[in-house]
Order: structure tokens, then sequence, then C-alpha cells
């Protein structure tokens, strides 16, 4: 499933981003705006990190570092993208690559506490397309949408593409 | 990478679940096979029976797993099942869940040296997993 970008990634909240809760979770998504015409599925989604210190410290760019997983029951295939502002042209060299500075200590941790000192967080807001070639989805919802970087997950949310809404799970 | 050699049913390595989601078991070290590096990954996926609205094979049919390559964050989604078929045996009762165990293989190539993969099915997003060339154990 090929998902993509259709419109710049913007990093300043606005009315409709949502809150994380820094103790109990890093990542949290809000979807609106969904609609389904002409085999194209398409979402408005806002989002809001923090990340711990140190796991924040580990990416040059944690902002860059998420993925965007949408996957869909009805086509039983799913996709994903990077939140890589590809809108915008970098000269080669100008930003440090890879985005990756260390990788996590072993054994990974677990989603445990997010209890810490110091936090790095947030906001992004992107419209996202992908495609479905179901006239009429008999799942609903039908797609599910959610964010991650390494073990860190985000809420789900699943999007009704009949009645065009989205779901919080 | 792809995903291939896909198996339902119990085997040694299955993780058990006592709730709904779905599982992964952290995979052993990969087999080399010519340029590439194979590594087989067992899960299991347990739904309430009553969520399943069509059929039962959707408990496999609908799982999709990610690799994640972490140095760049490149992402690659795909469904599980694909092109295989899933019969409704192949899908146990437990209780009033429906759960579904499976075994498949992870092609990578051999200078991928550390991903990350998960499943997901529905609501479930599973726990994440490191695949190494060099196995820590």
């Amino acid at each position: 499933m090929d998902i993509k970008f259709e419109t710049p990634i913007v990093y300043l909240p606005d009315a409709g981003s949502p809150e994380v809760d820094s103790k109990r979770e890093a990542i949290r998504i809000a979807v609106s705006d969904v609609a389904f015409e002409a085999r194209t599925a398409r979402f408005h989604m806002r989002a809001a990190y923090q990340f711990p210190g140190e796991i924040a410290g580990r990416y040059h760019r944690p902002e860059e570092a998420m993925v965007l997983v949408v996957h869909d029951i009805e086509q039983a295939d799913g996709g994903s993208i990077r939140l890589e502002n590809t809108f915008v042209w970098y000269r080669p060299g100008a930003r440090p690559e890879p985005n990756q500075i260390a990788e996590p200590p072993l054994p990974m941790p677990g989603r445990g506490s997010l209890v810490t000192t110091s936090y790095r967080g947030g906001w992004l807001d992107v419209g996202v397309a992908f495609p479905c070639y179901a006239q009429v989805p008999r799942y609903r919802p039908s797609a599910y949408v959610y964010l991650l970087l390494e073990n860190y997950v985000s809420n789900v949310i699943g999007l009704d593409l009949v009645d065009k809404k989205a779901i919080e799970l | 990478m792809f995903f291939r050699s896909v198996t339902f049913g119990l085997t040694a390595d299955t993780p058990g679940t006592t709730g709904p989601g779905i599982v992964l078991s952290e995979p052993g070290p990969p087999f080399a096979e010519d340029d590439a590096l194979v590594y087989a990954l067992h899960g299991t996926c347990r739904i309430p029976a009553t969520d399943v609205e069509v059929e039962r094979g959707e408990v496999l049919r609908g799982v999709v797993l990610t690799v994640v390559f972490p140095p760049g964050q490149v992402p690659m989604t795909g469904p599980l099942v694909g092109t295989t078929l899933v019969f409704p045996d192949d899908v146990t009762d437990v209780g009033r869940d429906l759960v579904g165990s499976f075994r498949c293989e992870i092609w990578l190539p051999a200078r991928v040296q550390v991903s990350y993969v998960h499943g997901a099915f529905r609501r479930y997003v599973s726990n994440v997993v490191r695949l190494s060339a060099r196995h820590p154990s």
C-alpha cells in the first residue's frame, strides 16, 4: 500500500491538536476530515509527542524519526511511511544523517513508566492519503492508523470510510 | 525484505496469550541463505469471537507486519498472509475467543544488521521485537 503525504508536515499546534499525558504515553494522535472518493481515502492527522530526554536524545530529529502505519483489513494490506518532510529539499550533507545517533540499550525497555525529569516533545500536523480499492468497505472501521518510534506506540484510531469519520479506540 | 513460508498452528516457540491482542516471540539467531538472513518469527493473534464480522479466517488474514530499519527509520509493511489460503480450522476456539497462531520467515538482506518488527491486527499492536544478525544470547 502506497501512503502519501498530501500536505507539508507542520510542526505547530492548533485547536485540534491532542494532548499527551506524558507519564502514561509518549505519542497521541487525533484524526479528522476523513474522506473517501475515487479509490483514495484521505485523512488529516494531528499528533503530539513527548519522549523522555534519553529516548529523544538518540535521534538528531525525533520529529522525523516516527513512522506512520496504516493497515486496512478490508484489503488485507498495510503500508507505512516515515514522517519526513519531503516537501522541503535540503542540500546533501546539510543535515546529519542517519537520523539515529545511538541504538537503544539492550534488552529493549518495555512500554512501562515514562516518568523522568526531562522530556522533549512537539506537534505534527499532516494530511495523508492511501489507496482503497473497495467500493464499499464491509468493515467499520476498516482502516487503522497509529504512530510508532522504537517500541513506543501511539493510540490506534480507526477510520470508518462509509460514514467518513474517525473512531477513537 | 519479504515474509514467506507462512504456516499456521501451534509450535514450541508460539507465544501464549491470556487476553485479546497480538503477541510476537523473540526470534532466535537467523540462518543464512545466499546473501540474506532469514529469521523465523512466531506469533499469536487472539480476539473475542464476537468481534469477527465476516468469517473467522480474518483473525489471521488481517495481521500486518511492519519492519523498521532503525538508523534511518525506513519502514516496510506487508500482510502476513498475502495470497496464502486461510481455512476456518486454522483458527481455534479458546473459550469465547478465537486464536490464530502463525510462524513465518522474514527474509532480509545480510547488510541489514538490525531491524525492529511488530505486528498489528485492528486496534491491537504487538510488542516490538528486535531482529539482529548478532543475537545477544
